[in-house]
């Protein structure tokens, strides 16, 4: 028995639930020596500005117990010369879904514009873990009003399958997942990376050159579980799991906990085939389970 | 369709599961059909455990290949944290995956050079001397004895040697810089500290000799997607996994670097 992989995320078939996660798989040209992007659900690429934009300087990026530390500060090639140079660079049958940021509103939906533009995106993401200059440097995802402002001018700049990753570093997950919901949103994406802090007790500095970072790896796959399962209690949105997956029984957890389709995101570092092993290991879970569509996963935990 | 390439370097990489043939403080050496022919100075990424079971540590450890003889790769380091200190430390046999071959070698010289490393550093060397044609001079420097990386390798080599320890338990008592000139019509070739490279960058500018210095840094992916082993150069940043990790010493600010 061949078990079904295939899932649906907001309205995007796909053939498998499982995708590479923005920020950790380049622009797809990278792991195209690792891994044959029509065999995974999908690709979510690295997050666009408006203009290209360096990053910080080093370091960015440490390693820390069962994951690692990272602030590179979403440096990219920018929404034009991606569209020009790495998109028609994917395999025709990949499904590539962009990412996008901005440091305002109007920012964030000029770079939904120019994707909507675009041939051959299977939607967009909206990545709202940077840091909203006008209220004052706090992140978009971190506050309900700027998740929705950002939400409401993004909304009219495509009629692309919308969906929005959200940060974990909140008190209510469910409180931001309904913010999603009611601004016309047709998925979400959790959880980003974990703010965390790493200091290297002989200089007495942190470890970064940025001070903070983003904490993920396996050491946030409990809290990723914890904030899905929150979510999809709260919302009828489908949701994208993501957080220190490695295993086919972590994405299995994912799918339990009420995920339609789960994101591969540190692992590819650790080992640059892992989403392929991840998608092999799926269907021999379901073999072995008697499950004939991998569907039939979601939201099965037994509680 | 391939990722952007440089010809002649990193044109093929491949993910390979090995297998240990032996293992000690300083060296490894893996079985690994299948890895892909290499240049001198390019490295790999070394995950310990391939299956992610333990992922403690997680990442793979950038390496660069000492050596290649048939299916055998073999690697030299020194036990400085966790990742080197369990590589030293595996069971013939063992599984070690295997990225690579990564980065951008040495380009081999036309006519005379002077190798210069310290340390770890001369891990990425030793295939270049050996492939070297023209007239060579090698200086090696470690903090002791133990330290001088396959010094007997570079000793059956058909080069101009020269050894010093900061300890003094092998060659001159020093740094491999101390002393050091540059021969008109040399071309210099380093890997090291950045201190080294530091000292050996300005020796070269001075004697207007061409340097080329390869450098390391923390990695996660090894081949240009966690974008976290940048190295501050004059118009920006260079990756030193896929723009290095050798550069031209006279594009990097070495104020910069740490």
């Amino acid at each position: 028995m061949t078990p079904d992989l295939s899932t649906e995320l907001a309205g995007i078939p796909l053939r498998n639930p499982v995708l590479l996660a923005s920020g950790t798989a380049g622009y797809g040209t990278e792991m195209l020596p690792f891994v044959q992007l029509e065999q995974l659900g999908g690709l979510v690429a690295k997050s666009l500005t408006l203009e290209p934009r360096t990053g910080n300087p080093p370091p960015r990026i440490a390693e820390t117990p069962a994951g690692m530390l990272n602030a590179i500060s979403l440096e990219n090639v920018g929404v034009d010369a991606f569209l020009a140079d790495k998109l028609p660079a994917l395999p025709p049958h990949a499904t590539l879904i962009a990412s996008c940021f901005g440091t305002e509103p109007g920012l964030y939906a000029r770079v939904c514009e120019r994707l909507d533009a675009a041939d051959g995106l299977a939607g967009i993401e909206i990545n709202a873990s940077c840091p909203h200059v006008k209220s004052g440097g706090i992140e978009f995802g971190q506050d309900p009003a700027s998740l929705s402002e950002l939400i409401r001018a993004c909304r009219p700049a495509t009629e692309l399958p919308l969906l929005v990753k959200l940060s974990p570093n909140v008190t209510s997950i469910a409180e931001m997942a309904r913010v999603c919901e009611g601004e016309g949103a047709d998925g979400i994406c959790l959880i980003n990376a974990v703010q965390a802090l790493m200091v290297d007790p002989e200089t007495r500095r942190p470890v970064l050159a940025n001070g903070l970072g983003g904490l993920s790896g396996p050491a946030i796959l409990p809290i990723a579980l914890r904030m899905v399962y929150q979510a999809a209690q709260a919302v009828s949105l489908p949701i994208c799991g993501i957080g220190g997956i490695r295993s086919a029984a972590d994405a299995v957890a994912f799918l339990l906990c009420g995920a339609t389709a789960i994101q591969v995101g540190t692992a590819n570092y650790a080992n640059p085939s892992a989403a392929v092993e991840i998608r092999d290991g799926l269907a021999d879970y379901c073999r072995r389970h008697g499950i004939a569509a991998v569907s039939e996963l979601i939201g099965a935990l037994r509680v | 369709m391939r990722p952007e390439t440089r010809p002649g370097h990193d044109a093929e990489r491949r993910r390979v599961v090995g297998r240990v043939l032996d293992s000690g403080p300083f060296a490894l050496r893996l079985e690994a059909p299948g890895f892909p022919a290499h240049a001198p100075g390019q490295f790999a990424m070394l995950q310990l455990d391939p299956g992610l079971e333990r992922v403690d540590p997680l990442l793979p450890r950038p390496m660069a290949v000492y050596r290649r003889e048939g299916d055998a790769l073999e690697f030299r380091f020194r036990p400085v944290g966790r990742g080197t200190r369990i590589m030293g430390s595996l069971a013939p046999g063992e599984a070690v995956a295997v990225v690579g071959p990564l980065g951008r070698g040495f380009r081999l010289p036309e006519g005379a050079a002077l190798l210069v490393g310290g340390g770890t550093g001369i891990a990425s060397l030793y295939e270049l001397a050996r492939d070297s044609s023209g007239p060579l001079r090698v200086a090696l420097g470690a903090a002791t004895q133990a330290e001088l990386l396959g010094l007997e390798d570079f000793r059956a080599l058909d080069c101009e040697l020269s050894v010093s320890t900061e300890d003094g338990s092998a060659g001159r008592k020093g740094r491999v810089t101390d002393g050091l000139g540059i021969r008109p019509g040399e071309s210099v070739y380093a890997c090291g500290p950045n201190g080294m490279l530091r000292a050996v960058a300005a020796l070269a500018e001075e004697a207007r000799a061409p340097c080329s210095v390869s450098l390391e840094s923390t990695m996660a992916c090894g081949f240009g997607i966690c974008l976290g082993c940048v190295v501050p150069v004059r118009d920006g940043f260079r990756y030193l996994c896929t723009q290095g990790p050798v550069l031209d010493a006279g594009e990097l600010c070495w104020e910069d670097l740490p």
